[in-house]
């Protein structure tokens, strides 16, 4: 029986392994047909700029690695919406589709799910 | 449909505590209990892992509405809860 999964994405990548590691945790997720999600806070929304190149420090480029979810059926992309503002960040930043959510869209999507995890 | 909030940092407290819901509890663990020093107004249980606690000389300075927690009470508290989410940031 598939569970419902949130990865709660808070980390900007590059800096550290988290949000790589985190990314293909939500990819085995993914193809282990698992209703899987994502929620992208704070720094977590670095990961979704766009024009990233990780070549250039010698990593994978976590946005183009984020672009391959919804063909994983990841159908859940979301953004805290008050973190996009603190940040100055808009819609049309970020690589792929996402739904905004404000404090309490994400407090009913975290109380859908069976596990909640990072 | 309760969820657990397990805070390890102190400053996950300005993330967490927008998104606390009825029925819900949070426990500082870790650096999270250093977040108890101050008063946390909100309406959900605090509680706080005093072995934490202790080691970090705050015993008896804690937020008056935070009550300690063993780790017994720690297993009971992921127990009663449906999810957990741990805040580490």
């Amino acid at each position: 029986m598939a569970k419902r999964i949130l990865f709660l994405l808070n980390r900007a990548p590059y800096g550290s392994s988290y949000a790589l590691e985190a990314l293909e945790s939500v990819l085995v997720a993914a193809l282990f047909d698992q209703q899987v999600s994502v929620l992208f806070k704070g720094a977590g929304l670095h990961q979704l700029l766009k024009g990233q190149d990780g070549a250039a420090v010698g990593q994978r480029t976590v946005g183009k690695m984020l672009g391959a979810l919804p063909e994983y059926g990841v159908a859940g992309l979301f953004v805290c919406a008050p973190s996009a503002a603190r940040l100055g960040l808009t819609e049309g930043d970020f690589c792929l589709p996402v739904t905004l959510l404000d404090h309490d869209g994400q407090r009913r999507i975290i109380n859908e799910q069976d596990i909640v995890t990072g | 449909m309760a969820t657990l909030h397990v805070l390890n940092k102190a400053a996950a407290w300005t993330d967490c505590e927008p998104l606390l819901g009825p029925g819900d509890a949070v426990l500082l663990i870790e650096d999270g209990v250093y977040a108890a020093r101050q008063p946390l107004s909100v309406d959900v249980p605090i509680r706080a892992l005093d072995p934490d606690v202790q080691a970090r000389g705050l015993s008896g300075q804690l937020a008056p509405n935070v009550e300690l927690a063993s780790f017994d009470d720690f297993v009971a508290l992921v127990v009663s809860h449906d999810r957990v989410v741990t805040w580490s940031q």
